[in-house]
């Protein structure tokens, strides 16, 4: 199954989608054509939501880092990062090294504390895909960005929709790409990510207690482009999802 | 505004904070708020005794400074919680402990270390 948020008749419902049929249904009954829906973050209110950096081996290698560091870097985000699906992202004027980072996300389905990394997959609820912008003129810290790249308004596309993890039998063998205005400007795959997803579950899970609803986004691959106002950029995950955003003159 | 004490792990470097050493479960203890008031200094006493003080006139960006730059790039909304800093001399705590923070005219904040569940 995959659940979307959409913004329906004043207020934002969780649905399903059959993706056959292009339809979303709304817990009422009613029926909505995806083509008319209006996508929100499928993100759960109040949910902590974790991202990694530096966690794949040819982006690493591309950057000029150790293929693995010591600690993981991750940082936390604010739900203002997020927008939907065929959401808008402004684009800041002076950030001419604004490119996109397609990742995986993971979503926990289960109240998690100090599992082993076998048990990690047994707690995921479902994935999704996240366009996890970085603006590099404004990177001050590569071990610990800032909020001014990675926590900007709308700036974190996610979506379209939550797949759940019994459709996805194997998180680190999918292919990824984001292309931009159609022209392919990242491709990899799930399986060179240095912590994989069970391994990630695990890891937080002796730091903190991960709750249903919380992500993790997973990291990226490599291919650095940079990107301008009126770019219509494409995140896709296989058998996962295709994200699509506007970038716009901020 | 209310104090808060926010326990971290050593880090290994000061330069790469690792997150995880961070955001430990209840690690961040919060006071109770009240109304906006100058503060000057902070103190943190170790069972009755003074082992951390510091003034805020270190900040690299007073509060108005700091809401004024983050609200260029992230909206802030009412209720958000805002961690002014911290200054790069904390101390290092090696045992279970009471905690007390106080600044004048701001609720003075009291918690326990304790050791953490296995």
């Amino acid at each position: 199954m995959k659940r979307a948020r959409i913004y329906h008749r004043g207020r934002d419902v969780w649905t399903t989608v059959d993706e056959e049929r292009r339809l979303l249904n709304l817990p009422d009954g009613s029926l909505v054509p995806l083509a008319d829906a209006l996508w929100l973050p499928p993100v759960t209110s109040g949910a902590a939501v974790y991202a990694l950096g530096l966690n794949f081996s040819d982006h690493n290698k591309e950057l000029g880092f150790a293929p693995k560091l010591e600690n993981p870097l991750i940082f936390m985000k604010g739900a203002n990062a997020f927008v939907g699906h065929e959401g808008e992202t402004p684009r800041p004027a002076d950030g001419n090294q604004m490119h996109p980072e397609c990742e995986l996300v993971a979503v926990i389905g289960k109240l998690t504390r100090k599992i082993a990394p076998e048990e990690g997959l047994s707690r995921i609820a479902g994935y999704t895909v996240a366009n996890d912008y970085a603006i590099r003129e404004y990177l001050e810290n590569f071990y610990r960005p800032n909020a001014r790249v990675k926590n900007r308004d709308a700036t974190t596309p996610i979506g379209p929709w939550i797949v759940d993890a019994a459709l996805v039998p194997d998180p680190q063998a999918l292919a990824m790409h984001t292309t931009v205005n159609g022209a392919v400007v990242q491709q990899g795959s799930t399986a060179d990510m240095i912590m994989g997803v069970a391994e990630l579950v695990s890891y937080l899970s002796h730091v903190t207690t991960l709750m249903p609803g919380d992500m993790i986004l997973t990291g990226t691959p490599q291919g650095v482009h940079f990107c301008d106002p009126g770019d219509t950029v494409v995140c896709e995950i296989e058998g996962v999802g295709r994200l699509t955003n506007y970038l716009v003159t901020a | 505004m209310c104090l808060a004490l926010d326990l971290s792990l050593q880090q290994v470097d000061y330069y790469r904070p690792a997150t995880a050493q961070a955001i430990r479960e209840s690690s961040l203890a919060l006071g109770d708020w009240a109304a906006l008031f100058p503060i000057d200094a902070i103190s943190t006493q170790m069972s009755g005794r003074e082992i951390h003080s510091w003034c805020l006139e270190r900040l690299h960006r007073n509060p108005a400074q700091l809401v004024s730059d983050l609200s260029t790039f992230m909206t802030l909304r009412a209720g958000d919680v805002l961690l002014i800093g911290l200054p790069g001399d904390a101390p290092i705590l090696s045992e279970e402990c009471e905690l007390t923070v106080m600044a004048p005219g701001l609720p003075t904040l009291k918690t326990r270390l304790v050791e953490e569940q296995a």
